[in-house]
C-alpha cells in the first residue's frame, strides 16, 4: 500500500469576485521511503497541493473534490482535531524561507523541542531535551549549539534547524517546499545531501516542491510536472530527463543551464502562467506551447501512459508515445508565433 | 599586490587592487592603547576589467565580497584603496557633477525586483526618474525614452505599462522595469547583481536574453554577479571566481569550466546542479561555509576548507599567477605549471559527527 494516495484532488480558493481552481484533478502516490518531486512554475498549484495534503489550506481555500489517503486513512473527511494530531505525528512540512521564520529571541533548541512537547504531551522535559540533542546530531549540528540563538547561525545552519524541527515528531512523510531556493549552491548541495541521507537512514518519504528540475534530478526518484493546477507529465526523473514527452517538461529542462550540455541560452518559456480565475480553454498550456493544435483548445488531454510510471497529458503525443514535431502538426497561429519568437527577442513575461 | 600586468581593454572599466573595508567596533582599552582599529576586509585587493561589449561573470558565495565589490564599483560604498579607471581615466576620486556623469555611464541592476522598486511610483516615474536626476529629458522626449527603454526590456507594448505600479506586475516584469530604469541612461557598463536568482528558471532566459541583446545592440559591458557557476558559463566571456575578498581564479569562461585551476572552482563545479539524474554522484561538497572575513585564515584563504591543502598554503597566501593564456589562479599547487592534483576520496559522512557540523577551523 502506498503511504500517500492522492486521487483527483480539486482545491478552490475564493477571492473577491471569483473562484480560483488552483488544483484541478491531480492524482499521485508516494511510497514509503520514496522521494517525489512536484515541479512547475510559480502559481502552478504545487504548494497548494502540499497544503491540502497537510490540511493547512488558508481560510479562503477548500478541497472541493477527490481524496487524500495517508496510510490508508482518508484525510479529507477527518474531523479537524483528529487531523491536527495526525498531521504532526505522520507528516511535516519545511516551508520556503522558513529559516527566516525562527523566533529570534528563543534558543534554537527550545524551538525544536516545542513540537515534541506540544504533540506528544506524555513526553517529559528531560526526554524531549534528549531527543533535541539527537535531532541536532542527525542534521549535522553539534548538540551543544542548541543553546544558541538564530542570529548566531548562518542561513544553511538555520535551515538545518528547520529540518530538525520537521523531524521532531518522527514523521513518515516530510514535504519540502523549495527548501534550498534561497541558499548558495554549495550550501544547497549540503542540504540536499542531508535530506538524501535522512531519507536513507530514517526511511522517510519526501515530497520536494521546486521550480527547478535540476533540484529534482539531484534528489528524487520520480517527479510530477504540474501546469496551472493540472498534471502535465509524471515519470521517473530519468524518464523525464531522457525522454520528456510534454513540450512543457522539455522546456523546463532546457531552462536549466547544464555545464555538460550545449552552451546556449535556449528558448525559455514565453509568456507566463495563466490567471486561474479565467484559465484558457482546453489544455491550459496551449497559449505558450509550440506544439498546440486545434484539439488543445477543446479539452484537457486525458493523461496517457506509454511506459511504466510514465504518464503524459498532451494532444501532440501520438498513439505510439512519441511527441510529434511541430512540423508534423497543424499548428495553431499561437504556436507558430511561439516558434517564431525563439528566433527574435521574446515579449514580456 | 598586482603580480601580473593587466590586459587593459581599450574601453571599459578597470579595477586595480581595490580594497573595501568595514570598520569593526573597538574595545575602549585598545583604543586608549592606540591599537589600529580592526576592520572586515570585505574586498581585499581585487583586479578586474570589463570591456565594452564584454560579459564578465563574478562568481562567489555569500560572504565572498562580490556584492560589496559591485556596490563599491557604482559608488554606493566608499573604496578604501585602489584605483578605478573608466576608458583609461582615473575616476576613483570623482565628486559632484563628474561623479554624476560617471553614475550615468556605470549603472547597476539589483537582485530583488520586489525591494528595488518604489511601490508608490508608477512605471513611468520609476524609469523616468534617472532622466530627471541627470537632467537628460523632459516632457514628450522623456516619455519617448521611457517607452523605448521599456520596449528594449521586453515590456511591449510599453504604453500598457506606463501607469502601472510595481504590485501590479509579476516578478519577471518588475525585473524588466528595473532593467529599463538602468538602461534608460544608456550606460556603457552595467553591474548586474544576481538579476535572475529570485525568478523561476522558466523566466530567467527571457531576462538574460534582454541583457545580452543590449550588449549586441548597444555594446554594453556587463559585470554579472552570481553564485551559480553554470549560469556564469552560459552567458559570460570571462569568469572570475571570488573567495573571501579575493579573486582566486580568472579566465575565459569555457576554459575555467573545462579545466579549473583552483580547488575552490573545481568544488563549485562539482555541485553545479544538473538536470540529468544520472550525474548525481560526482558531487564534492565542501565542509562548512565561507568563514567570517573578520577572521581571515593566516595563509591561503581557502586553506581551511581545501580538499588539497598544500603545505605552503597553511602559512603563505598564494598570488594570482598565470596558468595559461589569459587564465590566472591563486593556488600554490599550480604555480610552476603543474596540473591541479585530483581530490582525495571524501570521508564518508555519517549521522553522528558528520563533517558538515564542524565550523571551518580558524586560528
Amino acid at each position: 500500500m502506498s503511504l500517500l494516495e492522492v486521487r483527483d484532488l480539486h482545491v478552490e480558493f475564493t477571492v473577491p469576485g471569483a473562484n480560483v481552481r488552483a488544483v484541478d484533478g491531480v492524482s499521485f502516490d508516494v511510497e514509503p521511503g520514496e522521494a517525489l518531486g512536484l515541479v512547475g512554475e510559480s502559481g502552478c498549484g504545487k504548494t497548494t497541493t502540499a497544503l491540502a495534503v497537510m490540511g493547512l489550506l488558508p481560510g479562503n481555500g477548500r478541497i472541493t473534490g477527490g481524496s487524500i489517503k495517508l496510510g490508508g486513512e482518508e484525510l479529507t473527511t477527518m474531523p479537524a482535531e483528529q487531523l491536527r494530531h495526525h498531521r504532526w505525528r505522520e507528516m511535516s512540512i519545511i516551508f520556503q524561507g522558513a529559516m527566516n521564520a525562527l523566533n529570534p529571541v528563543q534558543r534554537v533548541g527550545d524551538q525544536v523541542r516545542e513540537p515534541i512537547l506540544l504533540h506528544e504531551p506524555k513526553t517529559t522535559y528531560r526526554e524531549a531535551n534528549r531527543r533535541v540533542s539527537r535531532l541536532f546530531d542527525l542534521v549535522g549540528i553539534e548538540p551543544e549549539r542548541k543553546k544558541r540563538y538564530p542570529h548566531e547561525f548562518s542561513g544553511g545552519m538555520r535551515q538545518r534547524v528547520m529540518i530538525a524541527m520537521a523531524l521532531a515528531n518522527n514523521p513518515k512523510l516530510v514535504i519540502g517546499d523549495e527548501p534550498t531556493t534561497a541558499l548558495d549552491v554549495m550550501v544547497q548541495a549540503q542540504i540536499l545531501e542531508l535530506l538524501e541521507r535522512l531519507r536513507r537512514e530514517l526511511g522517510l518519504a519526501m515530497i520536494l516542491i521546486t521550480h527547478d528540475l535540476s533540484v529534482v534530478a539531484e534528489t528524487c526518484d520520480r517527479a510530477l510536472v504540474m501546469y496551472a493546477g493540472q498534471l502535465a507529465e509524471t515519470g521517473t526523473t530519468v524518464q523525464l530527463h531522457d525522454r520528456p514527452l510534454h513540450p512543457y517538461t522539455a522546456r523546463l529542462i532546457a531552462s536549466v543551464p547544464d555545464i555538460e550540455g550545449k552552451r546556449d541560452l535556449g528558448a525559455g518559456i514565453p509568456g507566463r502562467p495563466p490567471d486561474l480565475t479565467d484559465p484558457p480553454p482546453g489544455c491550459r498550456f496551449n497559449p505558450r506551447c509550440d506544439h498546440a493544435i486545434s484539439a488543445c483548445l477543446d479539452a484537457y488531454p486525458e493523461p496517457r501512459s506509454f511506459a511504466e510510471q510514465h504518464l503524459v497529458a498532451c494532444h501532440a503525443v501520438d498513439g505510439t508515445g512519441r511527441l510529434r514535431s511541430p512540423g508534423e502538426l497543424q499548428l495553431l497561429p499561437s504556436a507558430q508565433a511561439v516558434l517564431r519568437a525563439q528566433q527574435v527577442p521574446e515579449a514580456a513575461s | 599586490m598586482t603580480g601580473t600586468p593587466l590586459t587593459a581593454p581599450a574601453s571599459g572599466i578597470e579595477l586595480r587592487d581595490i580594497r573595501v573595508q568595514f570598520p569593526l567596533r573597538q574595545g575602549f582599552r585598545d583604543m586608549l592603547r592606540g591599537a589600529p582599529r580592526p576592520a572586515v576586509r570585505a574586498v581585499d585587493g581585487v583586479d578586474l576589467a570589463v570591456g565594452r561589449g564584454e560579459v564578465v561573470a563574478l562568481v562567489g558565495e555569500s560572504g565572498s565580497g562580490k556584492t560589496t565589490l559591485a556596490r563599491a564599483l557604482v559608488r554606493l560604498l566608499p573604496i578604501n584603496s585602489g584605483r578605478v579607471l573608466l576608458d583609461g581615466d582615473d575616476v576613483t576620486d570623482l565628486r559632484g557633477a563628474r561623479l554624476r556623469s560617471y553614475r550615468r555611464r556605470v549603472q547597476i541592476v539589483f537582485q530583488d525586483p520586489y525591494e528595488s522598486l518604489d511601490p508608490r511610483q508608477t512605471v513611468l516615474d520609476i524609469v523616468g526618474e534617472p532622466l530627471d536626476v541627470h537632467g537628460l529629458a523632459r516632457g514628450g522626449e522623456r516619455r519617448d525614452r521611457v517607452e523605448q527603454a521599456l520596449e528594449d526590456a521586453g515590456l511591449t507594448p510599453p504604453r500598457r505599462f506606463l501607469q502601472r505600479y510595481p504590485h501590479e506586475l509579476s516578478g519577471g516584469q518588475r525585473q524588466r522595469v528595473a532593467i529599463a530604469a538602468a538602461m534608460v541612461l544608456e550606460p556603457e557598463i552595467v553591474v548586474a547583481d544576481e538579476p535572475v536568482s529570485m525568478l523561476d528558471v522558466s523566466l530567467r532566459v527571457g531576462i538574460l536574453r534582454i541583457l545580452l541583446d543590449l550588449r549586441r545592440t548597444r555594446n554594453v559591458g556587463y559585470l554579472f554577479i552570481t553564485h551559480d557557476l553554470s549560469l556564469a558559463w552560459l552567458i559570460a566571456d570571462r569568469i572570475a571566481v571570488m573567495y573571501l575578498g579575493r579573486i582566486v581564479e580568472e579566465g575565459p569562461a569555457e576554459q575555467v569550466v573545462r579545466d579549473p585551476q583552483h580547488p575552490y572552482t573545481r568544488a563549485l563545479l562539482s555541485v553545479a546542479p544538473s538536470p540529468d539524474p544520472s550525474r548525481r554522484t560526482k558531487r564534492r561538497i565542501l565542509v562548512g561555509e565561507t568563514p567570517d572575513p573578520s577572521r581571515l585564515p593566516p595563509g591561503c584563504r581557502f586553506y581551511p576548507r581545501c580538499p588539497l591543502q598544500s603545505e605552503r598554503g597553511a602559512t603563505e597566501e598564494p598570488p594570482l599567477t598565470d596558468v595559461g593564456p589569459d587564465h590566472r589562479s591563486a593556488c600554490w599547487l599550480v604555480q610552476d605549471g603543474a596540473p591541479l592534483p585530483p581530490f582525495p576520496e571524501p570521508v564518508a559522512e555519517t549521522a553522528s559527527g558528520s563533517p558538515a557540523d564542524q565550523e571551518p577551523s580558524l586560528r
